[in-house]
């Protein structure tokens, strides 16, 4: 290819990457979201008895970017992050505080409207843990980045303009250094689930 | 077909990971059927130790090289100032050791140590804090030698401390009569985890 044809292949490249990017800015609605989300059972483990590792339900708060709808899909960005505490529960039925547990996620998601002010969404994205300490399950640090897959419905009552009630569900498989390290060879699936209200800032200001 | 492919994958995608085999690989009672160990409500244990040479230094490292191997937060240690009120009392008996980085060759066999736990009348609680002496023999061999030996000897008289109160038939575990290693290896590791999933019969002592 000579060398006019390759400037003419990188200015129709620039033009179709930054066209519809430079359309789009203006047009991205941004939401935040408040709630609460509980997450199932990180660790099993039987140590003369049978005890789980489990962080509570705690608050979660997010941030996101949503697409233009077009034929009733839209494309999402969203970064979450909830906080619980991490405790384990013994099979004797005593629970022990191990202190607090951050997650952050960012993901991005398929939404298609069902209906004025119902729709549903599939995510993809990943996870990492923020432990308060570095020890026992994360003492070898917490730098994994869980891959995370999630659906959620949210609907809008009619008279609430711009707020909205989400339900999500997501899952992701969890293993560390430190639990490979005591035998651990298999990762766990771990389900979660959210309520949350979600507000568009756009109505907000 | 495909409804069975279906359960196939769904059982394989929710059904628990295999739960590592954990069988305490050594006794850990006094010999008599008694157990010992730190309860939830004793953590963190104080340690106090020795202020000359290196002490601090050897029991801060063994003490963070047992709490490592402990997953779910059953026992934890922090290293105090002041012996009044201290759960564990680590001194030297005799010589000290200069403050030197320990050697990293073969192990030589320069220094000794004793836990003693002093129960009360009952036998049924530690009586007083837990007394942790390492005694280093000097001799002809080099500082960083005699350091290493007590670096050694620190981290098994902790794992005493701790409630492994029998030594390992195994000679290359840390709980070994006469350790060649600085760190817990698998065999400590899974008999102190059973340890603290081990209902103790005695008692800690006073505070």
């Amino acid at each position: 290819m000579s060398r006019g044809k390759n400037l003419r292949a990188v200015g129709i490249a620039v033009a179709l990457t930054c066209g519809p990017l430079l359309t789009l800015a203006a047009q991205v609605a941004v939401h935040l979201s408040a709630g609460a989300r509980y997450s199932a059972t990180l660790v099993h483990d039987s140590i003369v008895t049978p005890l789980d590792l489990r962080p509570g339900v705690g608050p979660a708060l997010g941030v996101g970017v949503a697409l233009p709808a077009h034929r009733g899909w839209s494309g999402e960005a969203l970064l979450e992050v909830s906080w619980s505490g991490l405790r384990r529960h013994d099979g004797t039925g005593q629970s022990e505080d191990l202190g607090g547990l951050g997650a952050l996620s960012l993901s991005v998601a398929l939404r298609r409207a069902l209906a004025p002010g119902l729709g549903v969404r599939a995510t993809v994205g990943g996870l990492r843990y923020l432990p308060a300490r570095l020890s026992g399950v994360f003492r070898d640090g917490a730098r994994d980045v869980f891959p995370l897959i999630g659906v959620g419905v949210d609907y809008a009552p009619g008279r609430a303009r711009g707020v909205s009630v989400e339900a999500r569900a997501d899952a992701h498989r969890f293993l560390t250094r430190a639990l490979r390290d005591a035998g651990f060879t298999e990762h766990r699936l771990v389900p979660r689930v959210s309520l949350a209200v979600r507000a568009d800032l756009a109505a907000l200001w | 077909m495909k409804r069975t492919l279906l359960s196939l994958a769904l059982a394989a995608a929710c059904a628990d990971p295999t739960i590592p085999d954990r069988q305490a690989a050594y006794a850990f009672d006094d010999g008599f059927g008694a157990v010992f160990r730190w309860p939830g409500n004793r953590l963190p244990v104080r340690f106090y130790a020795d202020e000359r040479g290196p002490m601090r230094t050897l029991v801060a490292q063994g003490l963070a090289a047992w709490e490592a191997q402990f997953l779910y937060g059953e026992m934890s240690g922090v290293l105090v100032t002041d012996s009044t009120g201290a759960d564990v009392i680590v001194r030297w008996a005799g010589t000290v050791p200069p403050d030197v980085p320990p050697d990293t060759g073969p192990p030589a066999f320069t220094c000794s140590g004793v836990t003693q736990i002093v129960l009360d009348g009952a036998g049924m609680a530690v009586a007083e804090p837990l007394r942790v002496t390492v005694n280093d023999l000097g001799g002809p061999a080099a500082p960083p030698q005699r350091v290493a030996c007590s670096a050694r000897v620190v981290t098994h008289e902790l794992g005493h401390s701790l409630g492994l109160l029998q030594h390992s038939g195994q000679a290359t575990d840390l709980m070994a009569s006469q350790p060649l290693v600085s760190r817990p290896t698998t065999r400590d590791r899974v008999t102190a985890e059973v340890l603290y999933h081990t209902t103790p019969t005695i008692g800690p002592p006073p505070r």
